[in-house]
This record gives C-alpha cells, sequence and structure tokens, in this order.
C-alpha cells in the first residue's frame, strides 16, 4: 500500500469525522439552547364540548358511588355530565369547588381569572401548587382538573371577568359559581346572571366567616334584592389586609358546587331560598337565614328595572376590582419620609420617636427596633402616652410607621388635629422596607 | 324577681368588629316602650333596635345601613316599613353585613 494510498484515506476519514462532529456540536447546542417559550398546556380542548343520551361503562364504574344514591341516580349523573359551569375566581372559593365540579363528573367547566398563583395563595386555594407559582390561576386549574378527571371539558380564561366579556362567557354556561374577592365584580356577576337568567351560587369568605346564597334562581332574589347598596369601600376588609384561615373559604367553595349539584339535579327548585351563615369560632357554626323572593323594586331584577345592561362597577362601588392593597395619598409629600430617607436618619443615630400603629398581630410578626406600638384603633386614646415618650428622647420629631403606610398617614392627621405639627409617615410602610431598604426583613 | 324582658342583638362579619367584637348581646326594652294596642306585649320596632345598636356601638354608624337585618332567623327589608316590624321579648335579630372575600 502506498504512502500516496494512506493519505488519502485518513483524509476522507477526517472530513467525515469533520462533517459528523459538525452536526452533533449543532444536535448539542439544539438541545442545550434555552427554550424561550416553555411549552405551555393548550388553554382550549381540541374537540367541542357536547352533550350525550346516555353514559358509557368507564362513566358507570368512575361515577358509581353517586349512582348507588337514589337522588342522584343514571339522570342525576347525566345531568352533572351534560351540564357546564362557569366559576369566576379560581382563589380560595374557586379550587375547592372547581375540583369538586371536576370530580363529580361535571361535563364543562369555565375558569376565569386574570391572577397568577403566588406563594401566599397556596394555604387556601388548594387547586394551585408550588410548581404552578406564576403561571396563570385559570391555567393552573386547568392542569389540576386535568389530572383528576381528562374527560372533564375545561376552558381556561386567563381574563379579567369585566363588563366586555361577562355576558359573553357567562351565556355559554348553565349555571354560574360566583367566586370572587370583590364588591364590584359580585355585582357584575349578579347582573350578568340576571340579563342572561342564569342560576348564581354566590358565596363569600373572609377571616373566620363566610356567606352562601343562591341567587336569581326559582323566583328566589338578586344579590341587588339583598344588599342594593355596596357598602363603603372605607369598610371592605380584603383577605390581603384581614387574613383568612385557609379552611374557611374551603368550606364554603365545597358547599357551593354542592348547591350546584343540586341546581343541576333540580332539588334546589323545590327548596326555599335561604343565606347561609359561617362563622368558624362560634357556636352554631353555621346558621340558616330566610330570604324573601325576588323584589319587586330591584333595580336589576324588580317588575321596572332600571338596570338592562352592564354598567361601571368600579364607580358603583367606589373600589377597583381586586382584593389587592389600596395607596392612599393623604398628606403632602413634606410631612411624608421615604424608607430610604429614614434609613439614613436611623444609621446616623438621629433621635426621634418610631411609632408602629399596626394590629398586636402584625406588631407579633415583625417590627423595627426601638418602635413604640400604639396600634391605629386605640391611637386617639393613647395621644398621650406617644407624647410621654416623645418628652424621653427630648421632643423629637416622630415618625410614623404601618404595613402599607396608609394608617400611618390617618395618624399624622389625626396628630395635626391634636396640635403635633412634627410628625411624618414613613411612605409604603414597612412593605416598602423590606422592598427598597432591607430584603431580610420579612413582608407579610 | 324575673329578670326584666330582653332582646338578642347577633352581629356577624364587619358588624361584629364595628361592635367592639362583641357576637351577640341582649338589650333592655327601654322604659318608654309601650304594649302594642293590641295588647301583644312590650315590642320595639327593628328601626328602632338598629338605632339603639349605633348608639352603643358609633362604629356601627358606617355599616348599618348597608347590613341585611333578620329577625328570627328571617329576613326583614330596610327601610320603608322597617319601623313597623316589631321586636318582641326574647327575639333574635342579627346584623348581616355583605362579606366579599374569596
Amino acid at each position: 500500500m502506498s504512502a500516496q494510498s494512506d493519505v488519502e484515506r485518513l483524509a476522507a476519514e477526517n472530513a467525515a469525522l469533520q462533517t459528523r462532529i459538525q452536526a452533533l456540536t449543532k444536535e448539542n447546542s439544539r438541545l442545550k439552547a434555552p427554550q424561550t417559550s416553555p411549552p405551555l398546556p393548550d388553554p382550549s380542548p381540541l374537540t367541542a364540548f357536547t352533550q350525550v343520551e346516555s353514559l358509557n361503562n368507564p362513566e358507570i364504574a368512575r361515577y358509581s358511588r353517586q349512582l348507588l344514591l337514589p337522588e342522584v341516580g343514571v339522570q342525576g349523573q347525566l345531568s352533572l355530565r351534560n351540564a357546564s359551569v362557569l366559576v369566576v375566581g379560581a382563589g380560595g372559593l374557586g379550587s375547592p369547588c372547581i375540583l369538586y365540579l371536576a370530580a363529580m363528573g361535571v361535563g364543562k367547566i369555565g375558569v376565569i381569572d386574570h391572577d397568577t398563583v403566588e406563594i401566599s395563595n397556596l394555604q387556601r386555594q388548594v387547586i394551585h401548587s408550588e410548581s404552578r407559582a406564576g403561571l396563570s390561576k385559570a391555567r393552573s386549574a386547568r392542569l389540576a382538573v386535568h389530572e383528576l378527571n381528562s374527560d372533564c371539558h375545561c376552558i381556561a380564561y386567563d381574563l379579567v371577568f369585566d363588563y366586555t366579556v361577562a355576558l359573553s362567557v357567562a351565556a355559554e354556561y348553565d349555571v354560574v359559581v360566583d367566586a370572587t374577592d370583590n364588591v364590584p365584580t359580585r355585582y357584575l356577576v349578579n347582573d350578568t346572571c340576571v340579563l342572561l337568567g342564569k342560576p348564581l351560587v354566590s358565596a363569600s369568605a373572609l377571616k373566620l366567616d363566610g356567606q352562601l346564597t343562591v341567587y336569581n334562581y326559582a323566583g328566589g332574589p338578586c344579590y341587588r334584592c339583598l344588599f342594593p347598596v355596596p357598602p363603603p369601600p372605607e369598610t371592605v376588609t380584603n383577605c390581603s389586609d384581614g387574613g383568612v384561615l385557609g379552611v374557611v373559604p374551603g368550606i364554603l367553595g365545597t358547599l357551593q358546587a354542592l348547591e350546584v349539584v343540586k341546581i343541576l339535579t333540580g332539588v334546589k327548585a323545590k327548596e326555599a331560598p335561604t343565606l347561609l351563615l359561617f362563622s368558624a369560632f362560634s357556636s352554631p357554626t353555621f346558621r340558616s337565614i330566610k330570604i324573601r323572593g325576588k323584589q319587586a323594586h330591584c333595580a336589576v331584577c324588580g317588575t321596572q328595572p332600571t338596570i338592562t345592561e352592564l354598567q361601571d362597577y368600579v364607580a358603583f362601588c367606589g373600589s377597583q376590582p381586586t382584593d389587592g392593597p389600596v395607596h392612599l395619598n393623604l398628606l403632602p409629600a413634606g410631612d411624608r419620609i421615604t424608607c430610604a430617607d429614614y434609613h439614613t436618619l436611623r444609621q446616623t443615630g438621629q433621635p426621634h420617636l418610631l411609632v408602629d400603629v399596626r394590629e398586636p398581630v402584625q406588631y407579633d410578626i415583625c417590627r423595627l427596633p426601638g418602635s413604640l406600638h400604639v396600634p391605629w384603633r386605640d391611637f386617639a386614646q393613647r395621644v398621650p402616652d406617644i407624647l410621654a415618650a416623645r418628652e424621653a428622647v427630648s421632643h423629637q420629631p416622630i415618625y410614623i410607621i404601618c404595613r402599607l403606610g396608609n394608617d400611618s398617614q390617618e395618624a399624622v392627621l389625626h396628630l395635626r388635629e391634636r396640635g403635633v405639627v412634627d410628625a411624618k409617615d414613613i411612605v409604603g410602610g414597612l412593605l416598602e422596607w423590606h422592598q427598597s431598604v432591607d430584603p431580610t426583613f420579612p413582608a407579610y | 324577681m324575673a329578670q326584666s324582658p330582653q332582646y338578642k342583638v347577633y352581629y356577624f362579619a364587619s358588624a361584629r368588629e364595628a361592635a367592639n367584637d362583641t357576637t351577640s348581646e341582649s338589650f333592655d326594652y327601654p322604659p318608654t316602650c309601650q304594649s302594642g294596642p293590641d295588647g301583644s306585649g312590650l315590642r320595639i320596632s327593628v328601626q328602632e333596635v338598629l338605632a339603639r345598636c349605633v348608639a352603643k356601638h358609633p362604629g356601627l354608624q358606617a355599616v348599618v345601613d348597608r347590613c341585611m337585618v333578620a329577625l328570627n332567623q328571617e329576613y326583614v327589608p330596610q327601610g320603608t316599613g322597617c319601623d313597623q316590624v316589631w321586636v318582641k321579648p326574647n327575639d333574635e335579630v342579627a346584623l348581616i353585613p355583605p362579606v366579599s372575600g374569596g
């Protein structure tokens, strides 16, 4: 064999190997490349929801425990299978409601929610999970439904339920479940159901209390019949301010799923309308109040309604359609201090009095060292304590802090009225302190 | 001596907080209270019951108008006619404000 042919053979081998290396390098980089859009589940099912005339064998096996109940039976199960239910809100109430509706065999479930899953939701919103934090709640709920019951036709609407979509979305469903967390959306859901003639299964939960009613059904009242005027915004507490025991919305949301079943199986129409009150730590825990039929003078479901189309619910209620924190602006900038400036003042050791006006439960969670604790609810009576404490730091300025920077402004205004002019509030409160000064300070 | 006749008021949700965390309390009838013209015994109107609650707990002022009111577990429409619904001894009045959280 000549040296010449060896060289040619090696050159050809080399070329082939180079080509192979190139191909493998390309494949490797393709596999390693970060995926710009992670594959998300298809938000809408591929096939249309269709009704059936009888249950198939897998359905009979799956729902046998319900089929054995005379109150449900084949007809009742078929009613669930052929029904569609829209759940507005996939939060504390929606979580168990959606799961049970899917588990019990409701054929089509719509879930509408514009929020994303946060870790602080998980103590009550049991349909979501740590691995789905950051995902839209509607999509997260749909994933959970499909894991539980892949036969359920679940549609996720990653949208705000507002007047632009309310009628068109709700028109697609037989029953609407109000599992929302704010006043304007409750009136919107109610008016939507009255205008479309849909039964509304409504519940609410806060702290240790809950309420449950079926509205606009079988001659019963609507939400406006019972609560014609929205509560003043300042008297409305939300879960992020007032707290909520996780199982409380769980109980109410589970009862909503029961009411849906009773409507779909025809049992509910024979019952007199009631408002169910739940108080977790009171006795009795449940109370049932008999309510009347629809009110003739009701603005939306009465004999001469003044509301014939959806309206501006934010203006009507004077509050936003979210349960997020409110940021008031009651003081001129000169009467306030930023967290950064207050931080500098502390670091340079300038004498002052720091007053923390949060509730005792919040003060127990975390506090800045050296603060005087005077809860806002006792503030008026305890102004003398504050002035005495200020004397102890030789009449130095007062800084007032709370969680979000709202009550602290009210407190400064109160001191102004009492003739104390050198008090300032700390803008944004302890949440802002966590965000802009000390990330190790707890946020809640 | 027999206990003087009373009626009882229950406060729910934000009404409980506005009433200084009172779940329920009993009220004596005011001395001006008369028996009904039909001799039906001591009575006070729902409207006056609410006014007396607010007088005792001023924080209720902002809440009471928007509350649903129930007498003996039965809804009483507020406003017109509320001064003609009578609360008799041992009756229970409940103040039920809407809860909106979820």
